[in-house]
């Protein structure tokens, strides 16, 4: 799964800490999505896409492995 | 994992207390005991040490050597605390972390447990056994917590 997480988060200019503390995880959460380690569960991704106020696709899409 | 299941994040650092404690009072009492044993009146659920023909073994008051149940027992209460407490931030990621770490110790315990039952023999095996009792608790406590060190530290380069 790929993400934009990094840009929106540019976009917004937000630091990783802020973004957590917005929606309520540990900024190492936030992290270790950025950096493609962890994905994210249904609720936690529709309350970023909520955040930055895009649909969810357009922050998260599907890879060719997925 | 529902994080109802685990203790408020203060009672991990009273688990690493006890877990310190318990440590240095164990090297006291080898060093100044000499590992003597303590004996103690306690309650026995089901006692089989060698009694006499006429005792039975259920619900019994027996003065026996308690060295090895308390140190054991302080060590599975501090590990217990430490291992089952929120973190600070408890959220689905370190969920995700604590149930690798768990996966770990318990596919590291079983491989050890094999290891033992196939070279291992006489009183080395009941030895190794006993310690087997606490490895899942210990391995899970140093996985998860490398992991996240590992996913902290990552988090510090970035921004």
């Amino acid at each position: 799964m790929r993400n934009r997480l990094k840009i929106e988060r540019a976009i917004a200019d937000l630091t990783q800490a802020e973004l957590a503390q917005k929606i309520g995880v540990s900024r190492q959460t936030i992290n270790a999505m950025e950096t493609g380690k962890y994905v994210p569960s249904t609720v936690l991704a529709l309350k970023i896409a909520r955040l930055f106020q895009k649909p969810v696709e357009e922050i998260f899409s599907l890879e060719k492995e997925d | 994992m529902k994080s109802v299941l685990l203790l408020p994040n203060k009672f991990k650092k009273a688990g690493w207390l006890v877990l310190a404690l318990t440590t240095l009072i164990f090297i006291i009492y080898l060093i100044t005991d000499y590992g003597n044993p303590i004996r103690v009146k306690v309650f026995a659920l089901l006692n089989t040490y060698i009694l006499s023909d006429d005792k039975q073994p259920f619900f019994t008051f027996i003065k026996t050597d308690i060295s090895f149940t308390l140190f054991c027992s302080l060590y599975l209460i501090g590990g217990i605390l430490v291992a089952f407490s929120r973190e600070k931030e408890e959220d689905e990621y370190i969920a995700s972390l604590r149930l690798n770490a768990f996966l770990w110790a318990l596919i590291i315990n079983y491989l050890i447990l094999l290891f033992t039952l196939l070279f291992i023999y006489g009183i080395a095996f009941l030895y190794i056994m006993t310690a087997n009792m606490f490895t899942i608790l210990f391995i899970f406590i140093l996985r998860f917590h490398y992991l996240l060190l590992k996913s902290k530290k990552s988090a510090f380069h970035e921004k």
